[in-house]
């Protein structure tokens, strides 16, 4: 009897027990969009040779930028020889290492075909890849991605190795936000067509459909990164400066090629300067030669920048370089 | 007026400290009682011999010490195998102080009396060198008067032997003679005076502070300093008290953390037995909540209860000091939780701990 009465004070008391929730605070996006530098970065591209998005990455990460934990390469139509895009990046990798950067990894070549679109049209009955990439992905974000700081996929090619991620693991959309140069500004919002958006329009609507995502469709020549003046003024016992010395004439002055604005996105807070929600229109039919179009979407969960400040990427690059402590002139 | 001076008299040997006064006061009575010839065995009788059970802490003086305690006031042996008087001398803890009691029994085993020796302190030496010497007292007027032992008459120091123990106790007291009537007189005077160091039983205070560590508190070990004050009888005590605890930190991956405090007050309904307790403990107050190395930190806080049950041993430490140890199991009845960014990033558990010690003064 005494036992019962003891249970029912203790069954009062926990039937009284309450929750608190307090918060503590939250931390402010560095920019308009909700990645910022604090976030790590995987890299996706084909060729190193047409535009400066490996040198942002490396430099960023080398100045309290995204810290860089992988750079996976494949192919496209432009730039089909594998060998030789991996080779261009290892090139730059080295140029980094030697000139005293830190925390730059190997790239790591990843083969697969664009996706195809089942007969169905369920993304589910996709056939996967089971890319290099697309292991990369699911592993480093097991590894890195925070709830409140996910990795960060940025991509300058097309979307096969994100979307195969998604076929291997469905999980992985709750880790990755993908911030991709693809396709144009348009009235009515975005369109996924070149530059990048053609390679794979099904991997377009997987990605679009799942993922967190945020296109960049706004760019700049990229020459203007590197001009005669600053030239000037660079070191010249760097190695990573005499890397981009070397490949300046190589680099593409047709803003589309411009896939460092991926990496400027995310690391330079005041790079991008307009930013919309916007949401797939619907998932590609058979035979699509462009991805889906993002239409203007105040619920939509997908972000398109709509334009950047060149001046903002030209003047963070010309400080990078020119910084001795992004060689490592501190330690 | 013998029958308040005895009274008095056992006051002095109840309060149990022995203070310089009752000190002086009972040497004059048993200085007085030995130059009447009351301590010897008188020509033609026994020697008054009790038989004696001891009882008492470990800490205490043992029976052998009593037995000369008593003996060299008496002058002689008055503990026999065969005695037709039994004396009970039980010494125990209560709380944090000490009392003594003398139970009298007569040869077939029937209760004639007891007298209670409360001490306020721990120091069982002085109570139980109070107690032998009134036991001596006793045993020397029991003698000389014939009265029995045990009962209200026996302490009276000066009554005049008249008759054998057995009839004695059924007869008048005679006049006392005239060398005697005058010590006795002088005796009262003495034992009527007032004396500070007099006190009816009743609960003590205390007061302290003391510091302990809380597992399960925050997200880390933390610290408390602690006040209380506390109002115990023998065998019960209530307790209040107020805590603050130490900021702890707590940091995610990225750096970025939030700080947790506790202010707490508590009340406990201790049971008490010897040194040890066992309390029926609630405890209620606020959690301070702040952000911190985060971009837009915020401040919050909000009611904590729990209750549980504390294990405590308690050590004096003189006559009002004491420190006390304790151990504490809680139920957290509320549940808290931090977010970052709105993420959670620290829950709290249902159940906690804490171990500490105290330090406090008591009185009277």
């Amino acid at each position: 009897m005494r036992i019962s009465l003891f249970g029912l004070i203790g069954l009062a008391l926990l039937s009284a027990s309450c929750d608190e929730t307090f918060s503590a605070g939250r931390n402010r996006p560095r920019g308009l969009l909700p990645v910022d530098q604090r976030n790590p970065i995987i890299l996706i591209n084909d060729s190193a040779k047409e535009n400066w998005q490996g040198e942002y990455a490396m430099l960023l990460a080398n100045s309290g930028g995204p810290k860089l934990v992988a750079i996976i390469v494949g192919t496209s139509p432009p730039w089909p020889d594998s060998a030789a895009n991996i080779e261009r990046w290892r090139k730059m990798v080295k140029a980094a290492r030697d000139s005293g950067m830190r925390d730059i990894p190997d790239p790591v070549t990843s083969t697969g075909p664009p996706l195809v679109r089942p007969a169905s049209g369920a993304i589910d009955e996709t056939q996967p890849n089971r890319s290099e990439g697309a292991r990369a992905i699911v592993e480093e974000s097991k590894r890195l991605s925070l709830p409140y700081r996910p990795l960060v996929v940025v991509v300058g090619t097309r979307l096969t190795d994100v979307a195969d991620a998604y076929l291997m693991d469905e999980t992985v959309t709750e880790r990755v936000v993908v911030v991709a140069s693809v396709g144009e500004v348009a009235t009515s919002g975005g369109t996924m067509e070149r530059p990048n958006g053609e390679m794979d329009p099904w991997a377009d609507s997987i990605v679009t459909s799942q993922f967190r995502y945020i296109q960049v469709s706004a760019r700049y020549n990229s020459r203007d990164d590197v001009p005669d003046a600053l030239l000037a003024e660079l070191p010249s016992t760097n190695s990573f400066v005499d890397f981009i010395k070397e490949k300046r004439p190589d680099v593409w002055d047709l803003p589309q090629a411009a896939d460092q604005v991926g990496p400027a996105a995310v690391g330079i807070p005041d790079f991008v300067t307009e930013v919309e929600q916007v949401a797939p229109e619907r998932l590609v039919a058979a035979g699509a030669t462009v991805g889906p179009r993002l239409l203007r979407d105040p619920t939509g969960k997908s972000l398109l920048v709509r334009q950047i400040s060149a001046a903002a990427a030209n003047e963070r690059f010309r400080q990078m370089l020119l910084d001795p402590r992004t060689f490592g002139a501190d330690r | 007026m013998r029958r308040n001076g005895g009274s008095d008299l056992w006051e002095l040997c109840q309060d149990g400290s022995m203070t310089v006064g009752a000190m002086k006061r009972i040497t004059f009575m048993v200085v007085l009682s030995l130059a009447s010839g009351t301590g010897e065995s008188r020509a033609g009788h026994e020697p008054f011999a009790v038989t004696v059970e001891f009882h008492a802490p470990p800490t205490c003086p043992d029976e052998v010490e009593f037995k000369t305690t008593v003996s060299d006031r008496l002058g002689y042996d008055a503990f026999l195998a065969n005695a037709p008087y039994h004396v009970l001398v039980d010494i125990s803890l209560v709380g944090r102080t000490l009392e003594g009691r003398i139970e009298w029994r007569n040869a077939e085993g029937r209760w004639m009396g007891e007298r209670r020796f409360p001490s306020r302190s721990a120091d069982c030496q002085e109570l139980v060198r109070a107690m032998g010497f009134a036991l001596a007292l006793q045993i020397q007027f029991s003698a000389a008067t014939g009265a029995p032992p045990g009962s209200d008459d026996t302490p009276v120091p000066a009554e005049p032997p008249t008759a054998p123990v057995s009839e004695r106790s059924t007869s008048p007291a005679p006049p006392a003679r005239p060398q005697e009537s005058r010590a006795m007189t002088e005796e009262a005077a003495l034992t009527e005076q007032p004396d500070s160091t007099r006190r009816h039983p009743g609960p003590t205070l205390g007061i302290g502070g003391g510091a302990h560590l809380g597992f399960g508190l925050t997200s880390d070990v933390v610290p408390f300093g602690r006040i209380f004050g506390n109002v115990a009888w023998p065998h019960l005590a209530l307790e209040l008290a107020g805590e603050l605890g130490w900021p702890t930190i707590t940091r995610r991956e990225d750096g970025a953390g939030f700080s947790q405090q506790l202010l707490l007050a508590s009340v406990a309904g201790c049971g008490i037995l010897a040194r040890g307790s066992v309390c029926l403990l609630v405890k209620f107050g606020q959690i301070f909540v702040s952000g911190k190395d985060i971009d837009e930190p915020a401040w919050a806080r909000g009611p904590i209860f729990e209750t549980g049950l504390r294990l405590g041993w308690t050590q004096p430490l003189g006559r009002h000091v004491f420190v006390s140890a304790h151990g504490v199991g809680l139920v957290n009845v509320t549940h808290w939780r931090v977010t970052l960014d709105r993420y959670q990033v620290w829950s709290s558990s249902r159940l906690a701990a804490t171990v500490g010690l105290d330090i406090g003064v008591s009185w009277p």
